[in-house]
């Protein structure tokens, strides 16, 4: 027969168990962490309005991979994914044809995003962008188109 | 046969009301006189014009009737007077008729805007410069002409999918004839050795095939890119570097600065093959056994110094970015923030890409430049990966003291209730 004594005795126990589960699992899971995937960047501040020139590209980290920033001549903002999609490099904005260029086989987009001309076998990614804030100080913000 | 002169009065009877509609208008013409008897015929090769020529045909869509190509009366009701030498019957046209023929509009640029504004109106003058063109000339009656790869009725847009000029059709059109060895006997390289026949078993097992066909990529080249169309021809020695180029940019003018490109007969194709080039590897480059380059350099000389000394340093910037790649995911397993130091190790790649288009040049010192750049990169990125690791191995550790104190509070804890019980 259970006394009221043992009853509160395994009570009191397994409240210590449960306790030492609760502190000790976060624990464990913290120090040995699953393989999480990379989490996915949906929008981030490249800066505010003034940093960016006309006739300008800025690259801009988007998670873990480049984003570019153009400002066109006409004071446009476009964004586009900066790997290139032929190898992989990074692209850069050439500011004497207005193009975006990858320096490691001369591929060249538009400020569409467009492949002009080399080895690129598609398009960049293009992203959006969006001015937030008070005027004359607003954040550019990309974003996944 | 006892039903042709019956067919054709009815098809020169409608044939005749809308023939002056056809061109102008571009508009399809309704079946001729011509089609409705050929279409009756029970020789597969009298039928199949007429039946191809009322099925998908862009010059029927745009109002060409069969007399624009083979002349003749459509509307003439006797048979030998609608083929008459009057009427301008041409018959089947062959050899330099069908250029002749397939010219008089194709070369007509006022004509050709009217239907095709942007399509090029020098095709005949390409043609006659073609390995095909030329031994047309000779009284080669075997080569190719437009018929050969377009058709002749049933023609498509080559941007048609169906169309045997369509990009990823282009390779079969060309080896129904190029991979004939029976057809092929008797041709000659400009060397004198017999014309191979296995140029698309070899094309099939290149990056190019696959990055058309697996990649999707439809710029990727097929025969007429290097070779061109309708003035097809092998790219001659001097040239193969300028088609390669024609893609590869940054590859043919480092290899314009090298000497190779002075000793090279066939620049690119010396190393890379022409119709079986596969993915081009690092290992392509040294003086190991699967190396190209001491297909002419012998141990110790220049060239295979300079061959050990840029694949060493590129071995060595691989090993460097997959250490530190494996460094940077250890950290961010521990739950550290090394998106810088991920983008970092992008732009390492990318001097690793640089490099192997500067050894193009074959001159180890700038592509020694590019390799120690990278090199630094990797370099900062281990040393704030080894960082991120401390400062893990740190919490952990600040994490084992305060469990520890808690437990031991617990334990002190529990002997305290204890002795009071007691």
């Amino acid at each position: 027969m259970v006394t009221r004594r043992n009853f509160l005795d395994r009570l009191l126990a397994l409240g210590f168990v449960s306790t030492a589960v609760s502190i000790l699992y976060p624990v464990w899971r913290y120090i040995i962490p699953p393989a999480a995937a990379e989490p996915a960047t949906d929008s981030v501040i490249a800066g505010k309005i003034a940093e960016f020139k006309p006739n300008t590209g800025a690259l801009v980290k988007f998670g873990t991979k480049p984003a570019i920033l153009v400002r066109t001549s006409d004071g446009q903002f476009k964004a586009f994914n900066a790997v290139c999609t032929h190898l992989e490099c990074t692209v850069q904005y050439k500011a004497e044809t207005s193009q975006i260029w990858c320096a490691c086989h001369n591929g060249l987009y538009d400020l569409s995003g467009s492949v002009v001309s080399g080895p690129p076998p598609r398009p960049l990614e293009v992203f959006k962008v969006n001015l937030r804030g008070e005027p004359g100080q607003e954040d550019v913000v990309i974003s996944r188109a | 046969m006892a039903t042709w002169p019956r067919n054709f009065l009815f098809a020169a009877l409608v044939g005749g009301v809308l023939a002056s509609a056809a061109p102008a208008a571009a508009q399809a013409a309704p079946p001729s006189g011509c089609q409705t008897c050929h279409g009756d015929q029970a020789q597969p090769a009298l039928a199949a014009p007429a039946r191809d020529f009322a099925g998908t045909d862009v010059h029927r869509d745009r109002g060409f009737t069969c007399v624009d190509c083979h002349g003749g009366n459509p509307n003439e009701t006797d048979k030998a007077k609608a083929k008459a030498p009057a009427t301008g019957f041409k018959g089947k046209p062959a050899g330099q008729m069908v250029i002749a023929v397939c010219s008089r509009c194709h070369s007509d640029a006022a004509l050709m805007r009217k239907y095709a504004p942007k399509q090029r109106v020098d095709q005949a003058v390409e043609y006659a410069t073609s390995v095909h063109g030329q031994q047309l000339a000779k009284g080669d009656t075997k080569v190719a002409t437009c018929v050969s790869c377009h058709g002749a009725h049933g023609v498509r847009l080559v941007g048609d999918a169906q169309s045997p000029v369509y990009v990823l059709n282009v390779a079969t059109t060309c080896t129904k004839c190029h991979a004939d060895a029976d057809r092929m006997k008797g041709y000659m390289l400009p060397d004198g050795s017999p014309l191979p026949t296995d140029q698309r078993a070899k094309y099939e097992k290149s990056v190019h095939h696959a990055a058309m066909v697996k990649g999707n990529d439809l710029s990727a080249p097929t025969c007429n890119d290097c070779h061109g169309n309708h003035g097809a021809a092998p790219p001659g020695v001097g040239a193969i570097a300028n088609v390669c180029g024609t893609c590869h940019t940054v590859f043919a003018t480092k290899f314009a600065l090298s000497t190779h490109s002075q000793i090279f007969d066939r620049s690119c194709v010396e190393c890379h093959g022409n119709h079986d080039i596969a993915e081009p590897t690092d290992a392509m480059l040294g003086t190991d056994k699967a190396a190209l380059c001491t297909n002419c350099h012998t141990e110790g000389d220049n060239g295979s110094k300079a061959a050990t000394a840029m694949r060493s340093e590129i071995e060595k910037l691989k090993e460097a970015i997959s250490h530190s790649q494996a460094l940077v995911a250890s950290a961010e397993n521990a739950g550290m923030e090394m998106g810088e130091q991920s983008l970092a190790l992008r732009e390492a790649a990318n001097q690793l890409t640089l490099a192997r288009t500067e050894m193009h040049a074959f001159d180890p010192k700038p592509v020694s430049a590019v390799l120690q750049a990278g090199l630094g990169i990797t370099a900062k990125v281990d040393s704030e990966g080894q960082a991120a690791l401390a400062e893990v191995s740190y919490r952990r550790t600040g994490l084992a003291v305060s469990l520890g104190a808690i437990l031991l509070v617990v334990v002190a804890l529990a002997l305290k209730i204890r002795s009071l019980r007691a």
